[in-house]
């Protein structure tokens, strides 16, 4: 098929989020091979608005009778959805998966109530989708509760980064990257630092991403403060693309013990750098590891902690972990992703 | 084999090794108990009780708010005709337009009208449950009223000795409950031990020594964990039910340090039947577990050196043991 246009519609737009920087890697993919291609937001965010179109504007830019595919990302509920279901261009979703509400009913029932809303939402597009992307075969399993779609699983881009360096003059360092949210298991880490403590005092743990829960955060920094572990556990808040390359350089194992993950971009930002991966083996997890990763079926505290002084101490498991990793990651290039997106967009051609 | 597959296989073997060292250093202690213990206590405490209750209300205002549709149509346009015939229009449908908002809304209201009754009910579901999880046992008053006027209290004079050696050398403070009487606190604290009592009968207790008049679980609730260094369990030994016994037993081993000193004073269960009515024997179904119980859950809880005394009369034991 041979499209003029495909324009990308997303809740809102962020640099520096797994989904932001995969649509200006669609929007950047597009373009380059002579495809009109706009990222349309339902919420403004005058960060991004450069590189955005407001919802109520597509008219503007969106030719009539040409030939355009609409691309929507469905993370979260949107008006987008409302808009794309009344519109006669033909739709194709991008499937990132939501976190199951009833994780979040106890923090945040807000937040649950309006995932409830985002299901409601993909349920009727996907009588109208034409086709949809997954991030995962978890995704695609997923996606086919809400009905028949035909669904391709293309995963998102992961690259290694220019001038990357491991530094290991700093104390064993567990690293985490993500969302700070109750199904990151973020709780579970920090129970796990403070066994971890036991056989090896000097080890450390950072955060590093930003939250999405005030009672979340305030259950985990209570955690830290009676913990005793306040000295010994960063954490760091949103941080920029810089910041983020200095906590993976001085990272000796990166964890995760999240409980829900549609694809976990910051399990394949590890092993492209090389970092050891632990990780709470469920969900997308273990696909996206594949077998690069030490992935447990537990997460006791018990378990975790013994898992991360083993990766700490046993310098050729960690080397052994690393290379595979590294292996891992090379599914995950963007040349690879281009390849598999022209495929479902052109049948191949490029 | 694939450099990918001899790694799968290799960290599948790692993996199995962890579990079992993790399982190897929780038995042993090397991992304390104590604080393996306190762990999910410990989130447990922050995660919120009674989040649903605000959120659910914002939720259905928010769902009532949404439900109100404005029938009036905008009728902005870039050019002054548009604006006329959009004007227009609306004037001429406004009547369509007010008909359908209106079942729009009244639909709004049909779906959280039910909600706000599904948000009533849980609250008053949630309600019953506190208020049960403190008595699951349903014959807590019967129980209550036979043990008015009956004592079946342990005599623990003749453990004093050996109780202030047991924790002469203890550090933190030493929790003896529940406590029917001060002699055995004061005859500890005359031996030099930092302990005080909880005691939750009504009878006024010496106030020269240091006894807060309340429950045990009350206080238990709000003591910090690990914040003891030994605790003498008596009393609810001898009349609680098992649920309590268990729940006391469990709740000051979560409250207790690393290497703590600990104790259970009970009454023989044979006293204990020989000193009740049949009526009490029947409905107190507490009855004193015996001493190779208290043995086996201290032991399972990793605790050591657990020794065991018989009072000379045979009327009650005594259980020393100490937490890794």
């Amino acid at each position: 098929m041979r499209w003029d246009a495909i324009h990308q519609f997303v809740p809102s737009f962020a640099r520096g989020d797994a989904i932001g920087d995969h649509v200006a890697f669609i929007r950047d993919h597009l373009r380059a091979n002579g495809c009109d291609s706009e990222i349309f937001v339902g919420t403004h965010n005058e960060d991004t608005s450069p590189e955005t179109i407001d919802l109520e504007d597509i008219d503007r830019y969106v030719r009539p009778r040409a030939n355009t595919l609409f691309l929507y990302h469905v993370a979260q509920a949107s008006p987008c959805a409302q808009v794309l279901l009344e519109r006669s261009e033909p739709l194709a979703l991008i499937f990132h998966n939501f976190t199951p509400p009833e994780v979040l009913l106890q923090w945040d029932p807000s937040v649950a109530f309006e995932l409830l809303k985002a299901q409601d939402q993909l349920a009727d597009l996907v009588e109208k989708a034409s086709f949809a992307i997954c991030d995962s075969d978890f995704n695609a399993q997923v996606l086919s509760r809400f009905g028949d779609v035909h669904s391709l699983v293309i995963p998102l881009p992961v690259d290694a980064p220019k001038n990357f360096e491991l530094t290991n003059e700093h104390a064993p360092t567990v690293l985490f990257v993500g969302r700070v949210a109750p199904n990151k298991g973020i709780h579970d880490l920090i129970t796990a630092l403070a066994v971890l403590k036991q056989g090896l005092p000097e080890a450390r743990l950072r955060v590093v991403g930003s939250s999405t829960s005030d009672r979340y955060d305030k259950a985990i920094e209570g955690l830290i403060e009676n913990l005793g572990l306040s000295d010994v556990i960063t954490l760091t808040g949103w941080v920029d693309d810089a910041q983020l390359e200095r906590e993976y350089g001085q990272a000796s194992v990166f964890c995760t013990l999240s409980d829900h993950e549609g694809f976990g971009v910051p399990l394949v930002e590890a092993m492209v750098r090389g970092i050891p991966l632990v990780a709470y083996a469920n969900t997308a997890v273990t696909q996206t590891v594949g077998e690069a990763g030490l992935l447990l079926t537990s997460k006791g505290p018990a378990v975790v902690a013994s898992a991360l002084e083993r990766v700490l101490t046993d310098e050729l498991l960690a080397k052994r972990l690393c290379a595979s990793g590294h292996r891992r990651s090379s599914s995950f290039s963007s040349e690879k992703v281009a390849g598999a997106l022209d495929q479902a967009f052109f049948g191949g051609r490029s | 084999m694939s450099d990918s597959e001899s790694d799968a296989n290799y960290f599948k073997e790692v993996v199995a090794e962890i579990e079992a060292e993790a399982q190897r250093r929780s038995s042993s202690g090397e991992y304390p108990r104590a604080l393996l213990r306190s762990l999910d206590e410990e989130f447990r405490r922050w995660i919120p009780d009674a989040s649903l209750e605000n959120g659910v209300e914002d939720t259905i205002r928010s769902i009532e708010a949404a439900a109100y549709v404005d029938p009036a149509v905008p009728t902005s346009s870039k050019s002054p005709l548009g604006r006329c015939v959009k004007w227009a229009v609306r004037r001429l449908t406004y009547f369509y337009h007010r008909h359908v908002t209106q079942q729009i809304t009244a639909l709004g209201i049909h779906i959280t009208r039910p909600l706000r009754l599904l948000d009533a009910s849980l609250k008053s579901v949630n309600r019953r449950l506190s208020a049960l999880e403190d008595r699951l046992d349903v014959d807590a008053a019967a129980r209550s009223e036979l043990l008015v006027g009956i004592s079946i209290s342990s005599s623990f004079d003749e453990f004093s000795e050996v109780l202030g050696q047991h924790f002469n050398h203890v550090s933190g403070r030493v929790l003896v409950g529940d406590l029917p009487n001060a002699q055995l606190l004061k005859s500890l604290r005359n031996e030099g031990v930092d302990a005080y009592g909880v005691a939750s009968s009504d009878t006024p207790i010496q106030e020269t020594v240091d006894v807060r008049h309340e429950h045990l679980f009350d206080h238990l609730g709000d003591l910090a964990n690990q914040s003891l260094g030994g605790f003498i369990l008596c009393g609810i030994p001898d009349y609680g039910s098992v649920n309590e016994q268990l729940r006391a037993l469990r709740l000051l081993l979560l409250r207790s340090k690393p290497g703590a000193s600990v104790a259970v004073i009970v009454l023989h269960p044979e006293t204990w039947r020989k000193r009740l009515s049949p009526v009490a024997t029947d409905l107190l179904h507490g009855r004193p577990m015996h001493t190779e119980t208290w043995s086996y859950l201290l032991s399972r809880e990793g605790a050591s050196n657990i020794r065991v005394a018989e009072s000379s009369d045979s009327s009650c034991c005594l259980i020393t043991a100490s937490l890794l």
